[in-house]
């Protein structure tokens, strides 16, 4: 990536963040990651974006450098909803999921990021109940103990699909963004599971690939590889034909470099430490 | 009427070589082989006419002037080819996305009577919906049981190809797995496969086994 290109990016990312303190309060930021910023460029880059140039200012983590913002606007203000909705239903995930101590935790922030939450609702009913519904759809799978990896992605990949037709107004591109939300929805979420193999393993925890006929793990990822690059592959079907207006290298890069290159560093099991996983 | 030298992404003083070959790329990214049974098999369609119009209109703009409209240009839709088929209400079903009808007819087929074609089917209606490991699967049960039909195969190696890495619209063309970890065993069969099915499509065969 280009340096300009890798600019765009951070003030993406510096945009979101301050319009997540300035509309939710400072604890907002704390859910910020690089997908939110992949999801902002990519709202930005779309022939009907609000997007407004860029300015610069002071960061509030590290005061003394003078960082480059997206201006406030329209696309970056909607992604921070999302992520608000985000975070409210992956703490309340995380409440079912933990021991005492850490739900004592969560439930003390939980008052505070359901008033966000509720105020995102409002503005974005569609996507909340999207959310809401995958959640649901994915308890239900993880009880049962799906292993079918296409039926495990699916919630994620319906969540996903609706909140990128939400992306456009027009009718042609809704369709393109809604398989293309799917297909990115189901990607990640199987990376995820490939990433969580072993620890899932070690803690007994439900993952569709440890449910599937071979326990071989070594099988198990060189299937997963071709599942994920047969989905990238179809990614890319639906991305060429969403229209761009700018910042479409960035995007490429993500699509055609990022996914690739992250599928290896899941899959190689020399790694040392849990990559992060953002795009 | 849009801007034909912006729909190519090229700028007005490009050469004629320059357009060609930006018109050659998009035309490579919107084939319909593509999107065979794609849900955005309409918009790749359009956005096929859209390049095509335009290339013809500064070709015939550049050669005379203007006026006249002949020309070259990707035919799209292929249009799979049905031939006799005993689910052709089945198909149409999936033509027109309407997968959840389509489903519970193709569900409703006995067992025994569950043939290839049925399979493959199967394989559209995973295929539509997102589900692409149930799909890739159908359509191997699919080539497995009829390996002499074209549609089976092409579904099946466009398929494979993906698996091994390969994607669509990558800058300077096709991504093939190769640019990460060289060509494996796996990549050459499905490129002899391929091979193959291309040549038998022509007349010609290249392994005489299969």
């Amino acid at each position: 990536m280009k340096m300009a290109e890798f600019e765009v990016y951070q003030s993406a990312y510096c945009g979101l963040c301050r319009a997540l303190g300035k509309e939710f309060g400072p604890f907002a930021r704390l859910t910020l990651s690089y997908d939110y910023a992949f999801a902002a460029v990519f709202k930005m880059a779309l022939t009907d974006s609000g997007f407004c140039g860029f300015e610069k200012g002071r960061c509030l983590v590290n005061p003394l450098k003078k960082k480059v913002f997206c201006r406030p606007n329209a696309d970056i203000d909607f992604i921070a909803n999302i992520a608000m909705l985000m975070m409210y239903y992956k703490l309340k995930d995380d409440i079912a999921d933990s021991g005492f101590l850490k739900k004592l935790k969560y439930f003390i922030a939980l008052p505070f990021v359901a008033l966000a939450k509720n105020r995102a609702a409002r503005r974005y009913p569609v996507i909340d109940r999207a959310i809401a519904r995958c959640m649901d759809r994915q308890a239900g799978i993880e009880q049962e103990g799906v292993s079918s990896i296409d039926l495990a992605a699916d919630p994620t990949a319906q969540a996903l699909s609706v909140i990128f037709a939400e992306f456009s107004g027009n009718e042609k591109q809704k369709a393109a963004l809604s398989r293309f939300g799917y297909l990115l929805g189901r990607w990640i979420y199987i990376i995820d599971a490939l990433d969580d193999l072993e620890d899932d393993l070690k803690e007994k925890n439900y993952n569709p690939f440890l449910l599937s006929p071979t326990q071989d793990l070594d099988a198990v990822r060189k299937n997963a590889e071709g599942v994920l690059n047969l989905t990238a592959g179809e990614i890319s079907n639906a991305y060429v034909l969403i229209d761009f207006g700018k910042f479409k290298p960035i995007l490429d890069n993500v699509i055609y470099l990022g996914l690739p290159v992250m599928l290896k560093n899941v899959n190689n099991p020399q790694r040392s430490r849990k990559n992060d996983r953002s795009l | 009427m849009t801007d034909p030298y912006k729909v190519l992404g090229v700028s007005p003083s490009a050469g004629d070589d320059e357009v060609k070959s930006a018109y050659k790329e998009l035309a490579k990214k919107y084939h319909s082989d593509n999107y065979v049974n794609n849900p955005l098999a309409d918009l790749a369609e359009e956005k096929m006419k859209e390049i095509n119009v335009a290339y013809d209109t500064i070709m015939n703009e550049r050669r005379n002037g203007r006026s006249g409209q002949s020309s070259s240009g990707y035919s799209s839709g292929y249009g799979t080819s049905s031939g006799s088929s005993q689910f052709a209400d089945i198909r149409r079903l999936i033509t027109q996305n309407r997968i959840v009808e389509a489903e519970e007819l193709l569900n409703g087929i006995p067992a025994q009577n569950r043939d290839a074609e049925w399979h493959f089917l199967k394989g559209n209606i995973f295929y539509k919906r997102g589900w692409l490991d149930e799909a890739f699967r159908s359509f191997t049960t699919a080539v497995n049981m009829s390996p002499n039909n074209m549609e089976y195969r092409a579904a099946y190696s466009n398929m494979a190809r993906q698996r091994g890495g390969a994607m669509n619209g990558y800058p300077g063309g096709y991504r093939t797995s190769d640019t990460v970890n060289g060509c494996n065993g796996c990549d050459m069969c499905t490129s002899l496969v391929c091979a193959d099915c291309c040549c038998e499509c022509m007349g010609g065969d290249l392994i005489p086994c299969c």
